[in-house]
């Protein structure tokens, strides 16, 4: 297993655990009082901070390995990123379409869904990503 | 893009871990061009050549599909 792929997999795992638990808690929570507790917030952010560290540590971790990253790796992440951007905007794009329609008759929309939809896209970015490099890693080998 | 790295490869008694060194890449892009799944930059190429001190012609054969061009 190559370094690059060690990363596309603890990437995916970081970021999709993060994904699933940011719907799960928004969903739970519900729009109007997640922005109303600080406990929300302190959660969400404990949460976003706990898969920033655990992304600097998989990347310092990785780096003792002695193998290094050439010039497939750099296909791969060059592709994925291209993919990965393109899958994201459609996200964006959906998300934001269907938020706008969800609310369209009453003229407003909660502020809590733009934190939602910032959060989410930051994490979904990275998990797409991840997800693509091993796809591609895959495809490679 | 064919190529014969892995008889070239043997010959000279590498393994793919040996090779990759040499190379400064990793293992698993050597496995990847043995497989004929990963065309390698020019460089690279010139540079497996030269480790295995064969002519690039000779490693790596152009075309695939009827009617382009072999080296055979």
């Amino acid at each position: 297993m190559s370094i690059g792929y060690k990363r596309a997999l603890g990437t995916s795992s970081i970021f999709g655990v993060l994904f699933i638990f940011l719907i799960m808690y928004f969903g739970l929570v519900g729009p109007v009082d997640f922005l109303e507790s600080t406990f929300n917030k302190m959660i969400f952010v404990v949460f976003m901070v706990a898969a920033a560290i655990s992304f600097a540590l998989l990347i310092v971790l990785t780096k003792r390995n002695k193998d290094t990253l050439d010039e497939r790796d750099d296909l791969v992440e060059k592709k994925s990123l291209y993919s990965g951007l393109f899958i994201t905007i459609i996200y964006v794009f959906v998300l934001c379409i269907s938020i706008t329609f969800s609310f369209k008759s009453v003229g407003v929309i909660d502020v809590s869904w733009m934190y939602f939809v910032a959060l989410s896209t930051y994490a979904f970015g990275f998990f797409i990503t991840g997800i693509l490099k091993i796809f591609y890693y895959r495809k490679l080998n | 893009m064919k190529n014969r790295i892995k008889q070239y490869r043997a010959a000279k008694d590498f393994t793919q871990e040996n090779l990759a060194n040499r190379a400064g890449c990793s293992r698993q892009t050597i496995n990847s061009m043995e497989k004929g799944k990963y065309t390698p930059s020019l460089s690279l190429a010139f540079l497996i050549a030269s480790i295995l001190e064969v002519d690039i012609n000779q490693l790596f054969i152009r075309g695939t599909k009827e009617g382009e061009c072999y080296n055979d």
